[in-house]
């Protein structure tokens, strides 16, 4: 017991440390925001704007390269809409209001792929809701969460959170506390940052 | 001065346009500068259509293609029929290119970029001078 106590010090210090960072449990991360296990060393923040093109172009990609470490890796996907497109905001509360109908993932994937149809929409509300019932969901509670603080709470905290990364356009991709450069943006920069992440954790 | 060889050099005036257009989104694009979202322009040139081959964009392969117009231009100025055939062939070719960014534009990506446009704006005008000179210009030009 006593030859584990410094083992048990480090975790703490670990996870005390490391969570705020890397949005490890604690953080106010929820599962349905996550692909991953929660114990995974290396986290990949995705600090996406919905209605942005290259969000949708990234967001895959680093999705797949993530698939490729299995259980090593988890992603989550921050929001970080910008004042720029008028609509991501409410495209943003659509997401976290799927989320709550553990739906979280399918939506943004649908946002992406119909982000030239609502982005340019004079009004996307309708067309955001035509396609929460399209995926099946209860849209009188969907109508409800997207109106809801809770869902507004959430991506202000993301919004706070990519201020304190140092994100400040998208898509940014923070692996681990390091944030992507542009140089490095693309599937072998992902790579070698994950792989370079996993290098050090497992110090 | 002959019809022929005034179209020939306004040819490579306008080509020098699309030169510097598509070399200005060469640079950037090399820089990075449109991975992240900056408007239409980004998602247009951040787009996989616009990454080109083995590393070079496909402004890069414009700028080529507007380097080997205006050297032919100049050729043709110069009087070589060699030099007016080539432009021609490479007019033709980057409109018909063009019409093809500009429908990924509409009906894939969704989004205009300014600066593709202006290069398809470049590339529409050289093929009226070559419709122009082969129209107007070929008496002229066989009796010389």
């Amino acid at each position: 017991m006593l030859l584990n106590t410094p083992r048990i010090v480090f975790a703490f210090f670990v996870v005390a440390l490391g969570a705020p960072a890397f949005g490890a449990p604690g953080d106010k991360v929820r599962s349905a925001n996550t692909l991953g296990s929660a114990d995974a060393p290396v986290t990949i923040e995705f600090f996406s704007d919905l209605q942005c093109p290259q969000c949708a172009r990234y967001e895959p990609m680093v999705q797949a390269i993530r698939g490729e470490f299995g259980d090593k890796v988890r992603m989550i996907l921050r929001h970080c809409p910008l004042k720029e497109h008028e609509h991501a905001y409410l495209a943003s509360c659509a997401a976290e209001a799927a989320a709550n109908q553990g739906k979280f993932w399918d939506m943004v994937a649908r946002l992406y792929k119909t982000q030239w149809i609502w982005g340019k929409a004079p009004a996307p509300r309708a067309i955001l809701i035509e396609q929460a019932k399209q995926m099946g969901m209860d849209t009188d509670q969907f109508e409800k969460d997207m109106d809801g603080s809770q869902v507004q709470n959430r991506i202000e905290a993301d919004e706070d959170h990519a201020q304190s990364v140092g994100v400040k356009t998208v898509p940014a991709v923070v692996i681990n506390g390091y944030n992507v450069p542009n140089s490095q943006f693309n599937e072998d920069g992902f790579r070698a940052a994950i792989k370079a992440a996993l290098a050090k954790a497992n110090q | 001065m002959r019809w022929s060889r005034r179209i020939a050099i306004i040819a490579a005036f306008v080509a020098c346009i699309g030169l510097a257009d598509s070399g200005y989104l060469t640079i950037k694009h090399l820089q990075g500068a449109y991975i992240r979202c900056g408007g239409d322009c980004s998602a247009v040139l951040g787009s996989r259509y616009a990454e080109g081959i083995a590393g070079v964009p496909l402004a890069g392969f414009g700028a080529m293609a507007y380097c080997i117009a205006i050297i032919s231009a100049i050729l043709a100025a110069c009087g070589f029929a060699a030099g007016r055939r080539i432009f021609t062939v490479i007019a033709i070719t980057m409109a018909l290119a063009s019409v093809w960014l500009i429908y990924l534009q509409a009906f894939v990506i969704h989004a205009f970029c300014k600066y593709c446009l202006a290069s398809a704006a470049v590339c529409f005008t050289l093929v009226v001078l070559v419709i122009i000179d082969r129209t107007f210009c070929r008496s002229s030009s066989t009796e010389s």
